[in-house]
């Protein structure tokens, strides 16, 4: 059994045993028994009979809505990566003292910076209108039925380690060897896992910290489904939200400290929202002291 | 769920509803308190969505998925009341925490009362999924159509929800061997 498994056991048997037996109270259902009589069942509907749909596709518009996307997001990501100022091989770490602005909690954020600590680096990151908080850990803009984007810190280097052989197969287990303590183990370990485009390495820097960024996308034909447990897993936590989702994964040596950022976004998101989520990215600072 | 039951309840039998009420209701139950972690909002939340039920009934088109249907009005429901509590006690309102049913060692019911801690603090569109998929065993597709919202919504949220349990679990694990290494 993966660590993945023993968690999930945990939750399970959590919601299973923590309340106890929760039947339906009898005077509930002794309430509503009395209520029948005098509560009017709407007419039904004119017209043909319509099955309700339990399964939810994207339609023809919204995918080529994607592609477009994806060919924008290429774009941009293009230039940031190729010609912006992050390029890898950029200066020497110089410590900047961080002010202290307010610690990422609520749900939806007022634009402005906020201030996070994962993995022992404190980060400050600065949002624009429209971005939420992400369980204290990261920001993401959710537009319903269209798109999710998100910049995110994973919480945990061993998590962030347990990268699995085969983000489907997940449950046959992590690769083998497992994957070392440096910036180039870990992203040449996501380089490397099955079904997750070409992308190639390179080099990045953020507010002078240097590493490594992958981009990693999930096959656009996939059936969750079809995969282990009906979710498809980059590593130990981390699954994912769509077929042709994309993760800019950010693996950087943050004074000593290994610090996984996951730059990631669902198909449809637009030119626009992708523009946002690179100035969250630029905007990142970072103290691992 | 039996067909002829719900489509004489379709029809306005209150004898076949109630008999429904009886297959079904525990699990409707149960799946509110867990969403609502509070026995008087949940037995308001499933009193509502057996009326609601019941109202709209004869516009359900398919009996054969009465049960689906039934799952959407009740996290309707659910929903609704969380509001409604919200505004009467504003949104720092802490849940209220009841003890544990089930006796169990030491270690489990730490990693249980750190689990419902988190569970506590997540919101309720985040207690919800993780409720249909990992309780009531719902895929995420089940889940988003119970929940009325696209999948990748559904999957979004129960990462992240289960992101901050395992966050709590962590901390209990490093507290129990701070503990044994003391």
């Amino acid at each position: 059994m993966t660590r993945e498994e023993d968690f999930i056991d945990q939750v399970e048997g959590y919601l299973d045993e923590y309340e106890g037996q929760t039947p339906l109270p009898e005077m509930v259902r002794d309430a509503v028994r009395a209520q029948l009589p005098t509560t009017r069942q709407i007419s039904p509907l004119p017209g043909p009979l319509r099955i309700l749909d339990m399964t939810v596709t994207v339609p023809p518009a919204a995918r080529y809505g994607l592609v477009a996307a994806a060919a924008v997001a290429a774009v941009i990501a293009g230039g940031a990566l190729f010609g912006g100022p992050n390029l890898g091989g950029g200066p020497t770490p110089t410590p900047v003292p961080i002010p202290t602005p307010p610690i990422l909690s609520g749900d939806a954020l007022e634009a402005g910076t906020y201030r996070l600590t994962v993995v022992g680096v404190v980060a400050t990151i600065t949002v624009p209108p429209g971005w939420a908080n992400v369980q204290g850990i990261g920001v993401g803009k959710d537009i319903p039925d269209v798109s999710f984007a998100a910049v995110v810190f994973w919480p945990s280097d061993a998590e962030a380690a347990h990268v699995y052989s085969d983000p489907c197969r997940w449950q046959d287990g992590y690769v083998d060897p497992p994957v070392g303590p440096t910036v180039d183990d870990l992203i040449t370990a996501l380089a490397n896992q099955p079904q997750r485009g070409e992308s190639v390495p390179i080099d990045v820097s953020i507010d002078g910290y240097r590493g490594k960024m992958v981009e990693l996308t999930v096959p656009d034909d996939i059936n969750f489904a079809d995969c282990d447990g009906g979710q498809f897993y980059s590593w130990e936590g981390r699954f994912h939200q769509a077929p042709g989702q994309v993760d800019r994964i950010y693996v950087l040596d943050v004074d000593g400290r290994r610090l996984v950022i996951d730059a990631h976004f669902t198909p449809g998101t637009s030119a626009g929202d992708l523009a946002e989520q690179q100035a969250v990215l630029d905007s990142i600072r970072l103290d691992g002291r | 769920m039996e067909r002829r039951l719900v489509e004489l309840a379709m029809r306005g039998d209150e004898e076949a509803f109630d008999m429904l009420v009886g297959q079904l209701g525990d699990s409707l139950h149960s799946v509110a308190r867990r969403i609502l972690r509070d026995t008087t909002l949940a037995q308001d939340a499933t009193q509502q969505a057996l009326l609601d039920m019941w109202r709209n009934l004869p516009r359900l088109r398919d009996p054969d998925h009465f049960e689906a249907w039934a799952y959407r009005l009740l996290v309707n429901a659910c929903h609704a009341e969380a509001r409604r509590e919200r505004r009467h006690r504003g949104n720092l309102r802490l849940l209220p925490h009841d003890e544990p049913m089930v006796p169990d060692s030491a270690s489990r019911i730490a990693t249980q009362d750190q689990l419902d801690q988190a569970f506590r603090q997540l919101s309720v569109e985040h207690r919800t999924v993780v409720v249909l998929v990992h309780y009531r065993g719902m895929t995420p597709t089940e889940a988003a159509d119970a929940m009325g919202t696209p999948v990748g919504t559904a999957r979004s949220r129960l990462h992240y929800a289960l992101m901050s349990l395992r966050a709590a679990i962590d901390a209990e694990a490093r507290v129990a061997t701070k503990r044994g290494t003391a």
